[in-house]
């Protein structure tokens, strides 16, 4: 399947909070990823976000524990399950208004603090902007394409045009696209499809429009129904 | 319709531009010093790759050290409709370091955006976009420049990519034991792991019409590339080499060019033993036969976000000379790689594509199919 000059369509949607996660679709809703432990707790059996328990959550930076959340309840939303050893040929395009910058700090502070002799490994593996990414496509077993760009405002609407250009490219099959920031974090899976399989992306970059807070924007799509299109075969 | 590359340069520690540099990576010869930047004698190698009169105490940031006589050299090349990509893993984290080390500036002055704003200034365009995707974000970045050109989305890319030498970096390497002590030596069989190096590089692709009709000089073509991920590990390359053997074979459907198209491959080689153990198995297993494999990170050093570009602008200038350069530091290459590397250069055959690959942290895979 190549999304080259076919429909593009947000097929699906996930938001997660500090105190609340979902999807976009009316009832998809989710306890939001906990802050620390070993994230057995943040299952779908449990009302998490997760298909199955995460590798290493206890380990995670608080941006891979939220992107990952987002990605897996995007996935959920549209219909797309995922599952511990299985992998799926999507990939992940992120942004960010800060690219690692917390991270950054933990990991140089932390190292400063301890007398510039030893840092640690486990701080700097999320000096990536891309990081957060890598943890999602490591649980979620995607293996497209990966990586993090620097977009202007509005950034929801510009990563989803990206988004777009990327699979209009040839680039992946699908997308998950991620916004993430201190307090949350959006993600949109975006791939050919009808109109009947989720919303067109001029329709859904619309619907966002400035949206910044990720509840608001999966609602902003949510609200609007699924539109005719022709499909892609 | 294809993008080509009309101008392109790197400043390494092997010198400030390609020109200069182009006789030391070819015959291998290591860049490698001790570290006066930082105290380094707790880390697990006192030895980076760094390019000749940066000031850590300078009013610039490093990477702006790297990229300003660059970027002045090729402003006249880079068309005002361009679109900016600007790679770069850790960008001027040295202006975060400064804050946390000696109180000065503001942390969010480290921050990519800011970044990218000086750079958009320095080329002289007005639309920009920073992308990040580890140690192949250079490679990504000229992917997707590529990729806008050929889809008639872009007539005027400009890849601009920069990493420095940082204790920052440093540090962190020597944390996760990626370092060797003596210096990379990618590929060998005693390999013990990579060197940090710094570089900036700055590639101008132009539409192959709107290249002809300018007069712009045809320095090579982008006429594949392909992206994939391991989803295996943070750090670790997935052993089975599949995500870059995916890349690869992505790159060469998209130049409609089979393996034995291939003249020389300029590999990540980074020298640690799981990525070059990786890069031969993927290699393995896309090419039936064994093509010319180099790694100049053994004269460079890993020079992170910008590796990508600054390999891919040795792949084309190697493909121009006909020549394939040394792998610097290599004595007996390891089984797995031996009857493709060797420590001195190889020559050439005429007419052969080059491929370029990275490979990165979260298991980032990137493949560039360049030509004539």
């Amino acid at each position: 399947m190549s999304g080259a000059g076919c429909q593009l369509v947000v097929r699906g949607a996930g938001w997660v909070e500090p105190a609340r996660a979902g999807g976009a679709r009316r009832g998809l809703r989710a306890s939001p990823p906990p802050a620390a432990g070993e994230g057995a707790g943040a299952t779908r059996a449990h009302g998490g976000p997760f298909a199955y328990p995460v590798r290493n959550y206890g380990r995670m930076d608080g941006d891979a524990r939220r992107v990952c959340a987002a990605c897996a309840l995007a996935l959920r939303d549209a219909g797309f399950d995922y599952a511990e050893g299985g992998t799926l040929g999507i990939g992940l395009l992120g942004t960010g208004p800060d690219g690692s910058l917390r991270a950054n700090r933990a990991y140089f502070e932390d190292y400063v603090a301890a007398g510039r002799t030893l840092a640690r490994g486990n701080l700097f593996v999320y000096t990536l902007p891309s990081s957060p990414l890598a943890e999602a496509s490591i649980h979620c077993g995607l293996r497209g394409p990966l990586l993090f760009a620097g977009l202007p405002a509005p950034r929801p609407a510009e990563l989803l045009r990206m988004a777009g250009e990327l699979i209009a490219c040839d680039a992946a099959e699908a997308l998950l696209a991620v916004d993430f920031d201190a307090r949350g974090a959006l993600a949109f899976l975006v791939g050919p499809g009808a109109g009947s399989d989720g919303w067109p992306l001029e329709t859904a970059i619309k619907r966002i429009g400035r949206s910044r807070a990720p509840r608001a924007a999966a609602r902003a799509l949510g609200r609007a129904a699924p539109e005719g299109g022709a499909a892609c075969t | 319709m294809k993008a080509v590359v009309v101008a392109f340069d790197a400043a390494t520690a092997c010198g400030a531009g390609l020109a200069e540099a182009w006789p030391a990576i070819r015959d291998g010869r290591r860049a490698f010093s001790e570290l006066t930047r930082f105290p380094a004698g707790h880390l697990a190698s006192r030895l980076a790759a760094t390019a000749a009169g940066l000031n850590p105490r300078a009013r610039d940031s490093l990477a702006m050290q790297l990229l300003r006589p660059l970027l002045a050299r090729l402003r006249p090349a880079i068309p005002a409709d361009a679109l900016l990509l600007l790679a770069t893993t850790a960008g001027e984290v040295d202006r975060l370091e400064r804050h946390v080390l000696l109180g000065q500036g503001d942390p969010e002055a480290s921050r990519p955006d800011r970044l990218l704003a000086r750079v958009k200034r320095l080329c002289g365009v007005r639309a920009g976009r920073l992308v990040s995707a580890a140690c192949a974000s250079s490679s990504t970045a000229l992917a997707l420049g590529a990729g806008l050109i050929e889809t008639g989305r872009r007539e005027a890319v400009v890849v601009v990519a920069c990493d420095a030498v940082t204790e920052f970096v440093h540090a962190g390497f020597s944390a996760l034991m990626a370092l060797d002590p003596d210096g990379a030596r990618p590929f060998d069989r005693d390999r013990r792991g990579l060197t940090v190096g710094e570089a900036a590089g700055v590639a101008v692709l132009l539409r192959e019409d709107r290249a002809a009709r300018e007069g712009r000089p045809r320095l090579g073509t982008v006429a594949g590339w392909g992206l994939a991920s391991d989803a295996n590990h943070m750090t670790g390359p997935s052993r089975d080499g599949d995500g870059l053997a995916c890349a690869i074979e992505a790159a060469l459907r998209r130049a409609s060019a089979g393996p034995e198209a291939v003249g020389s491959i300029c590999a990540h080689g980074t020298g640690t033993p799981y990525n070059d153990a990786m890069e031969m198995r993927a290699f393995g297993r896309v090419f039936a036969r064994p093509a010319p494999v180099y790694s100049v990170k053994g004269a460079i050093g890993h020079t992170m976000g910008a590796a990508g570009l600054v390999e891919a602008a040795v792949a084309l200038t190697a493909m121009k000379a006909g020549v394939a350069p040394a792998t610097a530091g290599l004595r007996t290459a390891a089984p797995e790689a031996a009857g493709w590397v060797a420590p001195e250069p190889v020559p050439l055959p005429p007419g052969r594509l080059a491929l370029s690959t990275n490979s990165g942290f979260g298991g980032v895979n990137a493949a560039l199919v360049l030509g004539p």
